[in-house]
């Protein structure tokens, strides 16, 4: 709540940016506050995310690995990392929709710029995401691969996929306020990728023929990049080029949106 | 130097009803290449139309006029929600925008969480926060109740502490939705002082309020507004 000047300018880039830096108080305070309030007066809180997934990774790894016909050694821990992975990323995208619909009552009383919804989400899911993490640590320990140096590929890895969640969940933030349809279709696309991403299912067992569905997927590399160094094994380099150049894509879209809808979305709201 | 300047402002607002904010109909209009556009651009409202004034230090403005006259309008933009669609809006100064004063309070927390939620969205550092916390739970008169869960409140209770925070930091400019009174009569009255003593330490305030009594007691300006343009602007003493 600073002084400003409206002379029918847009945001800057720069000034984006630095607002995730300046309003750190608030989203850290305020998506964290979104979990103790979903889990209020429950005993162990948001433990309940880790306990459900890890019945259903438990379950469904078993299950998968006999209809596989592969070792459930490898193929638990295999599907264990990229379904943790995945869940951070469908719901980060799915919540990223109605980012905005969801706060604005904020954003219709006080002026505070947008990216900051945006990561004050973000942050929720991570301190979800974080939780799961358990998984991935009992898995890391009993599942025979134990703490490898590639384990320090993963800071990387996760700061490029956190940085490009953000980018598509201002795009797609703007987009669904102003079209409340491109929710549904979300939500149904991101249904039908699980299917197209080897997460419980092994790239190898694609033809090389069908490779393309795998080649072309940004999810499959997200995925990719955050789970080879959790089963000990660096990542291949197009994975990291990949993600960079869909970083770039998404951030060319992800400020020009900023730029020209930032001031129009309190009005869509 | 606290100030608020407009020149031609204007805002008008799209109103969407569910046929022209689908992805379809935007389709189709692409597709149909325009024809079909009258139905589809929607209604635009026209809530604040050109109009220029200028608030200046010491200033207390009470804007008044009719139910959707665009004095609400006009307090969302000047609090920096509603960026013009025309014209110029200059604001200079620290604003507390009280337009809601519950705002980002949660009934499953306790008064004491809320204290933070509701400061943090004022832009108000933690420490500030903690050197304050004593002089904000005891204006709130809760006493023990602070820990409670704020399900737990009257709707009294939620008002008091909403109000002690929102009037506990001073800001240059501060604006208003409908002057408020809480509680019983001997918390009213007490709210009271402490409201203008609050509005002392401004330098701006902007009050909109249906209330000609209430305007006449605070305000040094009279703005009134209809159909989004300023009919009627005076200073009384």
């Amino acid at each position: 709540m600073k002084s400003y000047k409206f002379l029918n300018s847009s945001p800057e880039i720069m000034d984006e940016i630095t607002a995730i830096v300046k309003y750190f108080p608030m989203w850290s305070l305020l998506g964290w506050y979104d979990i103790k309030q979903k889990y209020r007066r429950s005993l162990i809180g948001p433990f309940w995310i880790t306990i459900s997934s890890g019945i259903m990774i438990g379950t469904i790894g078993l299950m998968f690995s006999k209809i596989f016909k592969s070792p459930v050694g490898e193929f638990l821990p295999y599907f264990a990392m990229g379904q943790i992975v995945w869940l951070l990323i469908s719901q980060q995208l799915n919540d990223a929709c109605t980012t905005f619909i969801q706060y604005q009552s904020v954003i219709k009383q006080i002026s505070v710029p947008l990216s900051v919804h945006v990561f004050r989400k973000l942050w929720h899911n991570l301190i979800l995401f974080l939780h799961n993490f358990l998984i991935v640590i009992i898995v890391l320990i009993f599942g025979g691969i134990g703490f490898t140096a590639e384990l320090l590929y993963l800071i990387p890895a996760v700061i490029l996929i956190v940085t490009l969640l953000f980018l598509l969940s201002v795009i797609l933030g703007i987009v669904c306020t102003r079209f409340r349809d491109i929710t549904q279709i979300v939500s149904v696309f991101l249904q039908l990728i699980y299917f197209f991403t080897p997460i419980f299912w092994m790239k190898k067992t694609l033809s090389s023929k069908y490779s393309w569905v795998t080649d072309f997927n940004p999810f499959f590399h997200m995925i990719e990049l955050v789970r080879s160094p959790l089963l000990g094994v660096a990542p291949a380099a197009y994975h990291w080029i990949y993600i960079l150049i869909c970083i770039t894509g998404a951030a060319v879209i992800a400020f020009f949106f900023m730029k020209r809808f930032q001031n129009r979305v309190p009005y869509w709201l | 130097m606290t100030y608020i300047k407009g020149e031609n402002l204007t805002i008008h607002y799209p109103i969407f009803g569910s046929s022209s904010r689908s992805f379809k109909k935007t389709i189709i209009r692409a597709a149909t290449g325009g024809r079909i556009a009258s139905d589809a651009r929607g209604i635009n409202i026209c809530a604040i139309d050109n109009i220029s004034f200028s608030f200046t230090e010491g200033e207390r403005i009470g804007l008044v006029g009719h139910n959707g006259a665009g004095k609400s309008t006009l307090l969302r933009a000047l609090a920096g929600v509603y960026a013009p669609m025309g014209g110029k809006l200059e604001v200079k100064g620290k604003i507390a925008s009280l337009l809601d004063f519950s705002l980002g309070m949660d009934s499953e927390f306790t008064g004491y969480e809320n204290i933070f939620m509701r400061c943090v969205l004022m832009g108000i550092a933690k420490s500030e926060v903690y050197k304050h916390m004593d002089d904000i739970i005891e204006f709130s008169e809760l006493g023990e109740y602070i820990k409670m869960p704020m399900r737990t409140y009257s709707s009294g209770m939620s008002l008091r502490l909403a109000f002690s925070i929102c009037t506990t930091f001073p800001s240059d400019i501060i604006l208003m939705d409908e002057w408020l009174s809480i509680g019983d009569a001997d918390f009213s009255k007490k709210a009271e002082v402490r409201l203008l003593e609050f509005i002392k330490k401004s330098s701006i305030l902007v009050l909109a309020s249906h209330d000609p009594e209430q305007i006449r007691k605070i305000c040094s300006r009279v703005v009134t507004m209809d159909h989004g343009h300023i009919v009627d602007d005076n200073k009384i003493n």
